[in-house]
């Protein structure tokens, strides 16, 4: 398979992993702790959004700085679409838990 | 451990994990709910213990002031031969005094406890009684000591100390006749 689509998936699919996996796994701790597990899992999902993008797209940012600097630019347009899936995936990991959550 | 062995282990922990993280977010929502209650049941818990607790405090301040726990009324100038009588009034004249039961000692007015019986009439076998107060001693026993005055009977009392009728007007005589 072409390898920016296998990159823009596992980028999507870091990212909402690192979303419903902190929310979920943070939620059984507060459940264990006697806190709030909805709300915890809500703050957590909202606190490590941006940092799920960040992590997921880790890598790739090497190649993004490359195609900037040596204009690329097909490459770049490519980690632009990559970005773009990161977030969204991260973005989709927090509706799911909002939706889980308020539903 | 064999490979294997550990490879299932790891699947079986994953899934207990995973399981209980699927299960905690089925959940959160009632079990957030019950949380919520229970504290705002413990918050509740300790506001009424501190109430309970000043409350107490307040009891205790209350408890260390004497106060009035019996009311005795004591007809002076009645012989033997009246003791039925002596008996229907003191009884009739009890609840004029009943009211002081519970009054902290040091809030209670004199004057006050005097007019209470002072120049009062009673009913009783259609003859009227007027009394006065001779001596009131004041503590958690209060006696009243009252000198009774039949009306029906001139001179009954003649000559007892504080047994000099008080003139009073008719209006005066109307309010403080007790038809008890």
């Amino acid at each position: 398979m072409n390898d920016f689509v296998v990159q823009m998936v596992l980028s999507f699919s870091i990212s909402i992993g690192m979303i419903l996996g902190g929310a979920l796994l943070g939620s059984l701790g507060s459940l264990l702790i006697g806190g709030y597990p909805a709300t915890t899992m809500i703050d957590v999902a909202e606190r490590i959004r941006i940092w799920a993008a960040v992590g997921a797209i880790g890598g790739t940012w090497r190649l993004f700085e490359l195609a900037l600097w040596e204009r690329q630019f097909p490459d770049l347009i490519q980690q632009v679409f990559i970005v773009i899936a990161t977030f969204t995936g991260a973005h989709l990991g927090y509706t799911l838990i909002q939706w889980v959550v308020k539903t | 451990m064999r490979p294997s062995v550990r490879r299932l282990l790891a699947v079986f922990l994953l899934g207990v994990i995973a399981g209980a993280a699927l299960t905690a977010a089925a959940v959160a929502a009632q079990v957030e709910r019950a949380v919520l209650q229970r504290d705002l049941f413990i918050k509740a818990a300790r506001e009424q213990r501190q109430q309970l607790d000043q409350m107490r405090s307040q009891l205790e301040k209350f408890q260390t002031r004497p106060s009035i726990e019996s009311v005795e009324i004591h007809l002076v100038n009645l012989g033997e031969e009246r003791s039925s009588t002596a008996l229907a009034l003191q009884e009739k004249l009890r609840p004029l005094g009943a009211p002081l039961i519970g009054k902290m000692l040091d809030e209670v007015d004199p004057d006050m406890l005097k007019n209470i019986f002072q120049d009062r009439r009673v009913v009783h076998n259609e003859s009227q009684y007027e009394l006065a107060v001779q001596t009131i001693i004041i503590g958690p026993t209060t006696h009243f000591y009252l000198i009774i005055r039949n009306n029906s009977e001139a001179g009954f009392l003649s000559g007892l100390p504080g047994s000099r009728p008080h003139r009073t007007s008719s209006t005066t005589f109307a309010d403080r006749t007790s038809r008890i």
